[in-house]
């Protein structure tokens, strides 16, 4: 690889910046799993019976669009 | 004469006591009561319906239900209004910035999806730290589950029988006007003291406390 292609790659400021999304999207969704799990271990110390399943519902949610968003952004960027 | 109306009150109370139904499961005791329903909001709740606890015990019942006081969610909330309305300053201003940076839409439209789900997932973290920081006083113990962050969590509790002292401190303006402050309880020996942060009617909470401890033991 010399070095024309490498500048090549970092002119292409759009490219890296589909790559340093996907990047961040995917550690994301991982952030996005820890916390609907440490939502769920919380809710089995204190349950509020009424709230808690809409509480890990939300939490629920809020990962599958952390991966919808890093699908749309593999796929179609 | 003051000995034959003390010895009336005493009858009188005794007689009251007799007409109280009394309740024989934890359960018709929980009916006894008036137990408060409580949301997704609620700081304070005495005899707080719906909710239960690890390691709860069968003749166990939550007295009263502790969290920070309501107003001090608003620095964070702040926090986010101001974190959602960026992206459009940033649109209006964009063309301060074309000449360096050049991204497709397609790109920019996921940033700023990107953008608003960090946003959301900012709000769900502050509010999972709130709701879960709470403090349980039941019949029998108080629970004190500390959330300082959303990958660290601190469980204690301690009998009833042996906390010593309860106590509050409510210091600076705004805990004055709207009144929450620092429950301390101090238990005995080595045991872990605990602290109800920033809880709301703090001499409410202090009072429900000492009139257990300062029951039979």
């Amino acid at each position: 690889m010399d070095i024309n292609s490498i500048l090549a790659i970092f002119s292409d400021q759009n490219g890296l910046a589909k790559f340093a999304l996907i990047v961040l999207i995917g550690f994301y969704s991982l952030f996005a799993l820890i916390i609907l799990i440490q939502i769920r271990n919380l809710n089995r110390i204190v349950n509020q019976i009424k709230f808690s399943p809409i509480f890990t519902f939300i939490a629920f949610n809020h990962l599958l669009a952390a991966l919808a968003l890093l699908v749309f952004a593999v796929l179609f960027l | 004469m003051p000995d034959e109306l003390e010895g009336e009150f005493v009858l009188k109370e005794k007689k009251e006591a007799e007409n109280e139904p009394s309740p024989t499961t934890p359960s018709e005791a929980s009916a006894v009561k008036n137990l408060q329903k409580i949301h997704f909001l609620s700081s304070l709740a005495k005899y707080p319906a719906d909710v239960i606890f690890e390691n709860q015990e069968e003749d166990e019942e939550i007295i009263l239900l502790v969290r920070r006081d309501l107003i001090t969610n608003v620095p964070w909330l702040i926090a986010a209004l101001v974190l959602i309305f960026i992206p459009p300053l940033i649109s209006i201003f964009s063309y301060l910035f074309t000449p360096f940076f050049n991204f497709s839409a397609d790109t920019l439209l996921v940033a700023e999806l990107f953008y608003y789900l960090i946003i959301i997932g900012y709000i769900i973290i502050q509010y999972t730290l709130w709701y879960f920081n709470v403090g349980l006083v039941t019949n029998k113990r108080v629970v004190d589950l500390d959330l300082p962050g959303i990958l660290f969590k601190h469980v204690s509790e301690t009998k009833l029988n042996i906390i010593e002292d309860v106590s509050y401190n409510q210091v600076g303006s705004i805990r004055s006007v709207f009144d929450y402050g620092d429950v301390y309880v101090q238990t005995a020996g080595t045991e872990e003291n605990f602290m109800f942060d920033r809880a709301p009617e703090p001499a409410l909470v202090t009072r429900i406390i000492a009139d257990l401890i300062g029951g039979p033991r």
